[in-house]
C-alpha cells in the first residue's frame, strides 16, 4: 500500500475518532441539560402557581386564581391540569371549571386519606379521564407527572397548588428537542469530519510527496538517467536523504562520463594501430601475390626465377626500409622455426597459377603435414604457410576492428550520438546482400540459410548501412547459436504491428533457444546466455550486437522483439516504417 | 616525369605504409609529420597530390586543407583526406574544406592506389581543359 494511502487512512481514522468522541459527549451533556431545564421549568411553574394561589387566597380573589390556572395551562406546554385545593379537599380553582367545588360545599368525606396518589385517583375518577396507560393498582407508570406545592398563610396550611404534566407530551418534547440537538451535532460533526479528512489528506500528501519524488528519482537513476536531480528542499530526514541521493547520482554521472570517455578514447586509440596492422598485412599479402606472379611469368616463359631469389627487387618496393623479404634467409626460420628452410631444389615442384586453393590440393602428403617437424620445405610451401598466417592475422584484426566498432557504436548510443539517417530505400537488396554474405559461412557450418520475401513489399524508411548492421548482427547471432544441421530463415513481410503499416523482418533459427527469464535482458550490453556461450565453439562475440541492433531499430521508429523456446529455436522480429505508396 | 605526392601523417607507421604502397607505383614520395611541417614543406615544393591525415597534433588536416585552399599557388592541389573509420560528419567537413576525396583507415592497398590514380587523372584532365 502506498505511504500516502496508509497515512491518509490513519489520519482519517484519527479524525473520525475524535469527532465521534466530541459529538457523543456533546449529545449526552445536552440531554442532561435538557432534563434539568425541564425539571426547573416544572418547578418554577408550580412555585409560581403556589405564589399566585397564596396571593389570591389572601385577597380572596377566586377569579384571579381561575384566570391564572387557565393561563398556566395555555402558556406552559404539557400541562394537563392545574388546580388549587383547600386542605380539606375543596377545589378552589381548576383548569376544568366543572370540577370547581361550590364555595359553601361541605368538606370532603375523608380528607385525611387524601394522599397525593389517592387524590390523583380521585381526580381521575372525578374528571372521567382515563388514560390507557393508567393503572389503578400501581403508580409505576403514570400518565401524568404530578407536582404539588403547599400554600401557607402564616403558619397555617391554607391550600395546596397542584400541576399535572402529561408524561407522553413531556417525552415527546424531550425527544423532539433531543432529535434537534442530535441533528445539530451531527451537522457540525459532518462538517468537521470533512475538514478533518481534507487536512488528513493534505498531511498525508505532504509527507508522502518527497518520498514519492525520492522513489521516482531512484528509479530514474536506476534506469541510467544520471542527469536526474531530486528537488527536495526540506530540512527533514527526507531532505537529507534526497541530497545524499543527488550526491550519489552526481558521482554515478561522473563515473559514467569517465567510462564513456574512456571507452571512446580507448577505442580511438585502438583503432589507429589496428588499422595500420590491417593495412600492412594487406600490403604484404599483395606483395606476396605480386612476387608469385613475377616469378611464375618468367618461369612459365622458360626462365628460372624463384620468389626470394631476386632479392634486389624487394628493397626498391619497400622504399629503402627493411622488409621481411629483404633478408630472405631469416624470415622462414623465424616464421616456422625449422632449420634448413629454403631449398632451392624444391622450387619448381609445384607449378602454380595465381589462385590458392589448387595449391593446397597439391601433393596431399606434404600439404597435410605442414609442420616444423618436417625437415624440408620448399619455397612454395612457405608461401602457403605465410599466406595462411597472413590470412589468419588479417581475420583477427578484422574481428578486433569489428569489436572496436561495436564498442564505439555503443558509446555513441549511450551518448545519443549514433548517426542514423533514414531515407526511402528499397528493402530487398539490403536484406539479400546480407543473406548472400552469410551463405558461404552457413554452408560451411552445415546450416541451411534461406530467404523469403513477400512480393511487392513497399519501400521502407531506413538507413541502408545501419540496417545491414542489424541484419548482420541478427543472422550472425543465429549462426553462432545454431548447431550444424539446423536452419536459419530470414523473412520480410508487411504487417500492421505498431499501428501503421510496417515492414517486418523475422530471423528464425533452430538453435538453443533463450530461457524465458533471459529474454528481457538479451538486449542489454554484454548480455549473453551463459550456457549458450559455453556451447559455442571459437569466436563467441561480445554481446554488444543485439544492444546495437535494438538501438538502430528504435532510431528507425521500429520495434524489436524475440520469441523463443528452449531447444526449439529463437525468432527475432523487427519492424520498419513502410513508405506509403 | 614521376608525379610527386606529399604524405602527411603524425604516425610514422602510416607514413611508411603509404610510402611502401605508393613508391612501387612510381611516384616520388615526400613525407611530413604534422600540419605545420606539411605547410613548411609546401613552401618550396609543389606536389601533384597531398594525402592528408585528419587527426594530427598542432595543425590538423582540416586546418592544412583550409590554408592550402587559401593559397593562390596551391589552391588547385588535389588532396585526399585520411580518416579513421567512416565518419560521415568528418567526411562532409573534409569535402567542405576542399579535399577531393577521402580514404578511411584501414584501407586496402589496391583501393588506395586506385583512388590516388583517379584523383591524379582527374586533376590532370582539369589542368588540360582551358578555363572558361
Amino acid at each position: 500500500m502506498k505511504i500516502r494511502t496508509q497515512l491518509g487512512i490513519f489520519s482519517a481514522l484519527l479524525v473520525l475518532l475524535s469527532v465521534g468522541g466530541v459529538a457523543s459527549f456533546l449529545y449526552y451533556s445536552g440531554k442532561k441539560a435538557l432534563f434539568r431545564e425541564m425539571e426547573a421549568k416544572q418547578k418554577a411553574t408550580i412555585e409560581q402557581l403556589a405564589q399566585i394561589g397564596r396571593e389570591a387566597l389572601l385577597m380572596k380573589d377566586d377569579l384571579l386564581l381561575l384566570n391564572y390556572v387557565n393561563l398556566i395551562k395555555k402558556t406552559t406546554p404539557a400541562v394537563v391540569y392545574a388546580f388549587i385545593e383547600s386542605p380539606k379537599g375543596r377545589i378552589l380553582a381548576h383548569t376544568d371549571p366543572m370540577l370547581i367545588d361550590a364555595k359553601d360545599d361541605t368538606p370532603a368525606a375523608e380528607p385525611a386519606l387524601r394522599s397525593e396518589g389517592i387524590l390523583r385517583q380521585d381526580y381521575i375518577a372525578k374528571s372521567g379521564l382515563e388514560s390507557p396507560s393508567y393503572n389503578k393498582s400501581g403508580l409505576e407508570s403514570p400518565s401524568y407527572i404530578d407536582f404539588s406545592n403547599p400554600i401557607y398563610l402564616g403558619k397555617e396550611k391554607a391550600a395546596v397548588a397542584r400541576v399535572g404534566f402529561s408524561k407522553a407530551e413531556l417525552d415527546g418534547m424531550i425527544s423532539r428537542s433531543l432529535a434537534e440537538t442530535r441533528t445539530r451535532i451531527m451537522g457540525v460533526a459532518a462538517v468537521n469530519l470533512l475538514i478533518g479528512l481534507f487536512i488528513a489528506l493534505l498531511i498525508a500528501t505532504a509527507i508522502s510527496r518527497p518520498v514519492q519524488a525520492l522513489s521516482a528519482g531512484a528509479s530514474e537513476i536506476g534506469k541510467g538517467n544520471f542527469y536526474y536531480e531530486l528537488e527536495i528542499k526540506s530540512k527533514s530526514e527526507i531532505g537529507h536523504l534526497a541530497s545524499t541521493f543527488n550526491e550519489m547520482a552526481r558521482q554515478l554521472k561522473e563515473l559514467d562520463e569517465m567510462k564513456r570517455d574512456f571507452v571512446s578514447s580507448v577505442t580511438h586509440e585502438l583503432r589507429s594501430p589496428l588499422a595500420a596492422i590491417d593495412s600492412y598485412i594487406s600490403m604484404m599479402m599483395n606483395q606476396m601475390e605480386t612476387q608469385i606472379v613475377k616469378r611464375e611469368i618468367p618461369r612459365l616463359a622458360g626462365g628460372r626465377a624463384t620468389p626470394f631469389e631476386k632479392k634486389e627487387e624487394i628493397p626498391r618496393l619497400a622504399g629503402g626500409r627493411a622488409t621481411p623479404f629483404e633478408r630472405k634467409g631469416e624470415i622462414p626460420r623465424s616464421a616456422c622455426g625449422g632449420p634448413p628452410l629454403l631449398q632451392k631444389g624444391n622450387e619448381g615442384k609445384y607449378p602454380v597459377s595465381r589462385g590458392e586453393p589448387p595449391l593446397l590440393q597439391k601433393g596431399k602428403g606434404e600439404s597435410g603435414e605442414l609442420s616444423p617437424a618436417k625437415s624440408a620445405y620448399g619455397g612454395r610451401e612457405i608461401e602457403i604457410i605465410w599466406k595462411d598466417n597472413f590470412a589468419r592475422i588479417k581475420k583477427n584484426t578484422v574481428r578486433l576492428s569489428k569489436f572496436i566498432d561495436d564498442l564505439l557504436d555503443v558509446s555513441k548510443i549511450e551518448a545519443g550520438k549514433l548517426d542514423v539517417c533514414p531515407e526511402e530505400i528499397e528493402y530487398e537488396p539490403v536484406i539479400r546482400d546480407m543473406v548472400e554474405l552469410f551463405t558461404p559461412k552457413a554452408a560451411e557450418q552445415g546450416i541451411d540459410l534461406s530467404f523469403e520475401m513477400e512480393k511487392d513489399l513497399p519501400r521502407v524508411l531506413g538507413d541502408a548501412n545501419r540496417l545491414k548492421q542489424v541484419i548482420t548482427n541478427l543472422v550472425g547471432n543465429a549462426l553462432k547459436f545454431t548447431p550444424s544441421g539446423g536452419g536459419i530463415k530470414v523473412r520480410a513481410f508487411l504487417s500492421n504491428k505498431d499501428g501503421g503499416r510496417m515492414v517486418e523482418t523475422a530471423v528464425s533459427d533452430t538453435g538453443f533457444g533463450i530461457p524465458e527469464d533471459k529474454i528481457e535482458k538479451i538486449f542489454s550490453k554484454f548480455e549473453q546466455v551463459k550456457e549458450h556461450r559455453d556451447r559455442v565453439k571459437g569466436q563467441k562475440g561480445t554481446g554488444l550486437g543485439l544492444a546495437i541492433a535494438k538501438a538502430i531499430v528504435e532510431m528507425h521508429s521500429g520495434t524489436i522483439w524475440i520469441k523463443s523456446r528452449v531447444n526449439e529455436g529463437t525468432t527475432f522480429h523487427f519492424t520498419l516504417p513502410a513508405v506509403e505508396a | 616525369m614521376a608525379e610527386k605526392i606529399l604524405i602527411v601523417d603524425d604516425e610514422e607507421d602510416y607514413l611508411n605504409l603509404l610510402r611502401l604502397i605508393l613508391a612501387p607505383e612510381g611516384y616520388e614520395i615526400k613525407t611530413a609529420c604534422d600540419g605545420e611541417d606539411a605547410l613548411r614543406q609546401l613552401d618550396g615544393f609543389q606536389p601533384d597530390l597531398m594525402i592528408l591525415d585528419v587527426n594530427m597534433p598542432r595543425l590538423d588536416g582540416h586546418g592544412v586543407c583550409k590554408k592550402v585552399r587559401e593559397n593562390t599557388r596551391l589552391k588547385k592541389l588535389p588532396i585526399i583526406m585520411l580518416t579513421v573509420r567512416s565518419n560521415e560528419e568528418e567526411e562532409v567537413r573534409g569535402l567542405e574544406n576542399g579535399s577531393d576525396d577521402y580514404i578511411t583507415k584501414p584501407f586496402e592497398p589496391t583501393a588506395l592506389v586506385a583512388r590516388v590514380k583517379t584523383v591524379l587523372r582527374r586533376a590532370a584532365k582539369k589542368a588540360r581543359t582551358p578555363q572558361i
